[in-house]
């Protein structure tokens, strides 16, 4: 299985995706954005369609229309009222605009599935190259920016009086959960993108108790999500994106019914 | 030196005008309560000093110095927080603030775990450090945020209605921790309540604030029902007791 090519390049390609979403998934998770990051993906799909109709490479389509969006959902900032319908309805209006550029497009249907569900195995060196970048863009942005983030995602007005300005913040993580969106979809597409940025990171947040031990969980539960799906895939023949979610959705299940039994563990431990 | 001098100041949110004319001068080693209604401007004006609200130059001097500038000096604990969903552990949610606004990667080196655990100390709380913020009671919660406000040994700590959701018995406890730190460090203590009543043995002056302003001034001076109707624009009794205060509408 390893000797083949392509899967050697699903492999890196699946792996360097699933670092990256865990890291920035924990973040998205803490400062409860889940449903804005989810909406980036979705704008990226008209962004992708939109390019392939002027004959420009989709991921690049995608990556510019999710920053945008990025940007503009972090300008208006959290303190908006209804934030969630405004940002519902623009992931709505996108994909319907995908919809109308696929319309004008109609030559090859798989590329849409691949692009709504993710096709590892088709990743071509061109998309892994922009993989690498965005990986290494993110992992250098978070390096210098990871210890004002976690302040101001925690503790949001005592950042503010600090010195920190949360909009600022804001647009700059948004801008790279749009990043780390655009290179989530190549693996688990638009709609499942929630699997690998988010399930993974609420599993980690659920069971550690320290920042550093929250980040590394979830990046290594992202990974053996990843790989686990790439690998039974290959076994059962199934869709890899098929097998990372209910991966995601086990795991997930799993860590709840963990916690419940540790805290009913401790609470019992308390009482005697 | 004073701690806070307000001069001539105007406090506005949007086109909205919060405070206007505020002139006071807080000195050093003082408790003070905030007491107004909801809305009456309290957080507003804690923002204002903390420089969240920009505020026109020079009318506000936070320990001589703009509040830009003294912010490092000021303790800040903020009015809601939702820590509930939390599971990280005490010393790991405090520690966020050590250098949070700084470029980089949030690591703690020896002195900041030291300082962390010294500052847990003082408010009686060492055994905080490793319980997970979703299994501490409102009351723990506040001791942990007062130990947070104490790192890096601020002159000011602003408190913004930290009893909200506290029973008796813990406004007690962090009452007499708060006197027991300002006493201990020379500190200024600004708290904004909705209810005077714990505070009366504590406190050295209250700050009223209602109807775009504020007085500053001792108990006795301030909570009289022809100041407190003079500031609210309509009738208001004041009934004294012996330890307790009573602020009713009076007809
Ligand atoms: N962004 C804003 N623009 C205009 N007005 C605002 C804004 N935010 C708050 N206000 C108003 O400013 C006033 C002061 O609010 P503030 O939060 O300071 O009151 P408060 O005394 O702290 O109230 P509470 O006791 O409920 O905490 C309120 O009447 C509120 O409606
Ligand atoms: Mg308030």
């Amino acid at each position: 299985m390893f000797s083949l090519e392509f899967m050697q390049t699903a492999f890196i390609a699946s792996g360097i995706v699933a670092v990256i979403c865990g890291l920035i998934g924990y973040f998205l998770l803490i400062r409860r954005e889940t449903f804005a990051g989810h909406a980036l993906s979705h704008v990226g799909f008209a962004g992708a369609t939109g390019a392939s109709l002027i004959g420009v490479s989709p991921f690049l389509g995608l990556l510019i229309f999710s920053l945008c969006a990025g940007g503009l959902i972090g300008a208006i900032g959290p303190k908006l009222k209804d934030r969630d319908i405004a940002i519902g309805l623009v992931l709505s209006t996108s994909m319907g605009l995908g919809l109308l550029f696929l319309h004008f497009y109609t030559r090859y249907a798989s590329q849409v599935t691949g692009l709504l569900f993710g096709n590892v195995f088709a990743v071509d060196t061109q998309t892994l190259y922009g993989l690498i970048i965005l990986s290494i863009v993110c992992c250098i942005a978070m390096l210098f920016f990871m210890r004002p983030l976690l302040f101001a995602s925690l503790q949001p007005d005592l950042a503010e009086a600090k010195g920190l300005s949360l909009r600022r913040v804001s647009i700059f993580f948004l801008g790279l959960v749009a990043c780390v969106t655009a290179a989530c979809v190549q693996v688990t597409g638009v709609l499942l993108t929630f699997s690998l940025m988010v399930g993974p990171a609420a599993v980690a947040r659920q069971l550690s108790k320290t920042v550093w031990k929250g980040i590394f969980l979830s990046i290594f539960l992202a990974l053996a999500e990843t790989w686990g799906g790439i690998i039974i895939a290959w076994i059962t023949d199934y869709p890899v994106s098929f097998w990372i979610s209910l991966l995601s959705f086990v795991t997930y299940i799993l860590s709840l019914l963990v916690s419940k039994n540790l805290s009913f563990y401790k609470k019992a431990r308390k009482v005697n | 030196m004073n701690v806070i001098e307000c001069q001539n100041l105007d406090v506005r949110l949007g086109s909205r005008i919060i405070l206007s004319r505020l002139n006071l001068e807080i000195k050093e080693n003082q408790f003070i309560g905030i007491f107004g209604p909801n809305g009456s401007g309290k957080t507003t004006f804690m923002k204002a000093l903390l420089g969240i609200i920009p505020c026109a130059e020079n009318k506000i001097k936070i320990l001589g110095n703009s509040p830009y500038k003294a912010r490092k000096q000021i303790g800040y604990i903020p009015q809601y927080r939702d820590m509930e969903s939390f599971q990280l552990a005490g010393r790991e949610f405090i520690a966020t603030s050590i250098r949070g606004h700084k470029w980089g990667l949030p690591f703690l080196t020896k002195q900041d775990l030291y300082h962390i655990d010294a500052v847990l100390d003082h408010v009686h709380a060492k055994e905080l450090a490793g319980v997970p913020l979703s299994e501490m009671s409102g009351g723990q919660r506040q001791r942990l945020l007062l130990a947070q406000a104490l790192l890096g040994n601020p002159q000011l700590i602003i408190m913004d209605e930290p009893f909200s959701n506290l029973d008796p018995k813990w406004v007690k406890i962090i009452l007499s921790l708060l006197k027991e730190l300002q006493e201990r460090r020379g500190l200024t203590i600004l708290l904004s309540t909705h209810d005077l009543n714990p505070l009366m043995k504590v406190m050295d002056q209250v700050i009223c604030i209602g109807n775009q302003k504020a007085i500053l001034g001792d108990v006795n001076q301030v909570m009289t029902s022809d100041v407190l109707t003079q500031l609210y624009g309509f009738p208001i009794e004041v009934v004294k007791t012996d330890q307790h205060l009573f602020v009713t509408t009076a007809c």
